[in-house]
């Protein structure tokens, strides 16, 4: 009787524990589920399933070189634990104990040799009631993940037929404890329970549900991409800060699942994603557009693909990573292929392109209809613009500022002239269309003897679209390239006739011929690039020194907005598209010899000592030279000739 | 909107627990998008004494979108504009810096620590910046001569 007792008394006892324990005081057994959440989270490898089954070793396994998976995980089943305790317990005999998990997922050895456990703990303690000794043997055990990264691998391999059901517990369980919890929302200041917040996958900065579904609702329906980021005001700074390897805003963005999952409308979420890709196209200065001009969409490229239809299954990296990553062995190949292209014309098949909406076939370098590979065709003539894309390109050459980085047409309405591009995210100056540094652009307005010096501020209402002439409009920054073509175009008048003559000379033989001609004519240019150049960089010297120069007023836009000659009639619009189209070509070609991200269109400053001045010019002089010998070579390149295109096509 | 329950839940700890040197007050009980605040020059600033006015303006979408502050008292420095306007340019007041859960209590702890420590590299007032940058103790005086003309 004393002995049933003292078992009894042991199984309640464990009942005031664990109240969950399932206890049978006829039989005297017991059962018990423990869960078990290692401290550290377990390493599981999952190897595919004949390997596991054949009972061959992990090394033997991983040399057939299947597809294995190593996945860490916090929480696990439980282990079940059944327990019969026989009439000469605790005394004489240990307690019997049988250990299972569920999904089997932990091996049989191991399980065997925990409940041996009880009987070493038993004899270790001199033969008393060791049940509560051994659950605690056992969780602590659970704790430190059954010292399963003791073993010869490492880590637990399993079939990877487990996978699923394992992965499955570990995220539910993870969600129940989730949704158990409290958590201040930062953005209504309210506690809510964990069933109506969210946790962000990447950070783990948690709000509420109701605030997450306004705010992102609202900025996708306002169009700003670059705001649907985690709202925690410190997130994603700590990489900023580490200098170099900032990383740009858009790389926050949240993944679509994550919309998803804060039960975001499938609408929406989708007009996200659209507007994500339709950004970083038209951020993307090799993107091709539709010639129809009924349609226009961007053509099929492989490195920004179609959105799948269920979104759900859109990739987890977003191609984020992938997309900065390649931006630097892109402008490597690039360079490979200019480099290729002076030995060898570029790989006909590199002309086809198909818009991805209308499914056209077109030519990227003439933009007609697609004309097979073998015929030789030339970039379109923006002389042959109609009047709407004429009014189009004079809007945006007289109102706007390009993005140096994806040449983006920026209008400034009101403000600084610190401008952030809505499209890729680039600082840069208004008045100048310079690069500035994101971590203090206003150094830029603040340095003495630059051209924007104390400009911070002009135009500060926009030009409202307001011509330039009457004084109050702003020309654009591209006035500076417009300086150029004026002066280019002088020089231009006398030497096409001269050079006409000299193409024309041995007659139209053959396209060959003609093209040597060309190539002819792009060598005579070489000298009025120069000249060119140096025109506004003397016309500005003239002006007061900077120094003197208190804030302009918005009258003295030192920047002819429209040159005079323009007006005055002998050359429309059109021809002033081809001027900028040129002086543009010449900027990118100058841009590499600068390194990799210039200051572009850097206008010339004012206030150098004239010998300094003239040193300077000398060795402009030379670079130009350099580059427009370049260029002569690069006549056949495509993709020069592409960009060039893109700086016309109407968007 | 649960932007009201937000900004009366701020304006109660503010009133309780108000930032340093700061008290605020509803311009018109009936209206919560409009604060004003009134802000005592840090010491050991040449600010020190004076009291400032500030009005702080609550979007309609607020905290989705930055609240708008001015300096309805004139002061002297290089952060805020010299005009009727009296704006600030803080970064984290910027349209796409802003994040929801800032809230008035930290952009008026911003503006204090502004006001302790002009930043002339981010100035509004380029003059004054210069001033600052170069001849301090002549931005110092004028900065007190202003507080006494119109911050008493």
């Amino acid at each position: 009787m004393e002995d049933t007792d003292e078992r009894v008394e042991e199984l309640q006892t464990l009942a005031a524990i664990y109240p969950e324990m399932v206890i049978d005081y006829e039989q005297l057994s017991a059962t018990l589920e423990l869960a078990v959440t290692p401290t550290t989270p377990l390493l599981i490898r999952f190897v595919p399933e004949k390997a596991a089954q054949r009972g061959e070793s992990y090394a033997q396994a991983a040399v057939s070189a299947h597809v294995e998976r190593d996945v860490r995980l916090s929480h696990l089943p439980t282990l079940k634990l059944e327990m019969s305790l026989p009439s000469t317990y605790p005394a004489d005999a240990p307690p019997k104990m049988h250990l299972t998990t569920g999904n089997d997922w932990l091996p049989k050895k191991k399980l065997v040799d925990l409940a041996e456990g009880s009987a070493r703990l038993w004899e270790e303690y001199g033969g008393c009631q060791i049940l509560f000794a051994y659950i605690d043997f056992l969780q602590q055990a659970a704790e430190r993940g059954f010292d399963l990264d003791q073993t010869s691998e490492g880590c637990l391999v399993l079939p990877e037929m487990k996978e699923k059901l394992l992965v499955a517990f570990d995220k539910a369980t993870e969600l129940a404890i989730f949704n158990e919890g409290h958590y201040d929302c930062g953005i209504c200041l309210e506690p809510k329970k964990g069933l109506a917040c969210y946790k962000m996958k990447r950070c783990g900065h948690v709000f509420c549900l109701q605030c997450l579904q306004d705010f992102y609702n609202n900025a996708i329906t306002e169009g700003d991409v670059a705001g649907v980021t985690c709202l925690d005001p410190t997130c994603g700074k700590e990489t900023n800060a580490n200098g170099r390897k900032r990383k740009r805003k858009s790389d926050r963005t949240l993944n679509p699942r994550e919309l998803l999952a804060m039960h975001i409308d499938e609408p929406k979420v989708r007009r996200y994603v659209e507007m994500k890709r339709k950004k970083k196209l038209e951020a993307d200065k090799s993107t091709v557009y539709c010639p129809r001009s009924w349609c226009q969409g961007p053509a099929k490229s492989a490195k920004y693909p179609p959105l799948p239809a269920d979104l759900t299954t859109y990739p987890v990296d977003d191609g984020e990573e992938s997309a900065s990553s390649e931006s630097e062995p892109d402008s490597l190949s690039s360079k490979h292929d200019s480099a290729r292209s002076i030995t060898e014309p570029p790989n006909p098949g590199d002309r086809l392109a198909i818009c991805e909406k209308c499914t056209l076939a077109f030519c990227k370098v003439c933009f007609m209809g697609w004309h097979g590979d073998f015929l030789r065709c030339r970039p379109r003539d923006p002389s042959q613009l109609s009047a709407e894309e004429k009014a189009s390109y004079d809007y945006i050459r007289l109102h706007t500022s390009p993005c140096p980085t994806c040449s983006s047409p920026t209008q400034k309405t009101m403000g600084c002239n610190h401008m952030n591009c809505f499209q890729c995210g680039t600082h840069f100056c208004y008045l100048c269309s310079a690069w500035l540094m994101p971590d203090n652009p206003y150094i830029h307005y603040n340095s003495l003897g630059t051209d924007c010096y104390q400009r911070l501020w002009e135009l500060e209402e926009g030009d409202n679209g307001q011509a330039p002439l009457d004084g109050r409009g702003f020309g654009g920054a591209r006035a500076v390239e417009q300086a150029v073509g004026v002066a280019q175009a002088e020089q231009e008048e006398e030497d096409v006739g001269r050079v006409a003559v000299v193409a024309r000379a041995p007659g139209r033989l053959d396209p060959l011929v003609e093209d040597l001609g060309r190539v002819r004519l792009d060598g005579d240019e070489v000298p009025i690039a120069a000249r060119a150049h140096v025109v506004p960089q003397a016309r500005v010297a003239v002006g007061p020194p900077a120094g003197e120069r208190v804030r302009r007023p918005r009258a003295q836009n030192p920047f002819h907005a429209r040159p005079d000659n323009v007006n005055n009639g002998n050359a429309g619009a059109a021809n002033a598209v081809r001027r900028h189209e040129r002086a543009a070509r010449q900027h990118q070609a100058q841009a590499p010899a600068r390194g990799p991200r210039p200051p572009a269109a850097q206008p010339p400053r004012a206030g150098l000592v004239p010998d300094e001045q003239a040193l300077r010019q000398q060795a402009e002089l030379q670079r130009f030279l350099h580059m427009a010998m370049a260029d002569e070579e690069e006549g056949w390149d495509s993709d020069g000739l592409d960009e060039d295109d893109g700086l016309f096509v109407i968007r | 909107m649960a932007g009201n329950k937000r900004i009366m839940k701020e304006l109660a700890e503010v009133r309780t627990n108000p930032p340093p040197g700061c008290t605020v007050t509803l311009a018109d009980e009936n209206d919560m998008g409009t604060w004003d605040a009134v802000m005592d020059g840090p010491p050991d600033s040449p600010y020190t004494g004076g009291h400032y006015k500030i009005q702080i303006t609550l979007p309609k979408e607020y905290p989705f979108k930055p609240p708008q502050l001015s300096f309805k008292t004139k002061i002297y420095h290089p952060n805020v504009s010299n005009d009727d306007r009296g704006a600030m340019c803080l970064g984290m007041l910027r349209p796409d810096e802003w994040k929801p859960p800032n809230k008035i209590a930290d952009v008026l702890r911003l503006v204090r620590s502004v006001l302790a420590a002009p930043q002339p590299d981010d100035a509004v007032e380029q003059g004054i910046a210069d001033q600052f940058k170069n001849d301090r103790k002549s931005f110092d005086k004028v900065a007190k001569e202003w507080v006494g003309r119109y911050a008493k």
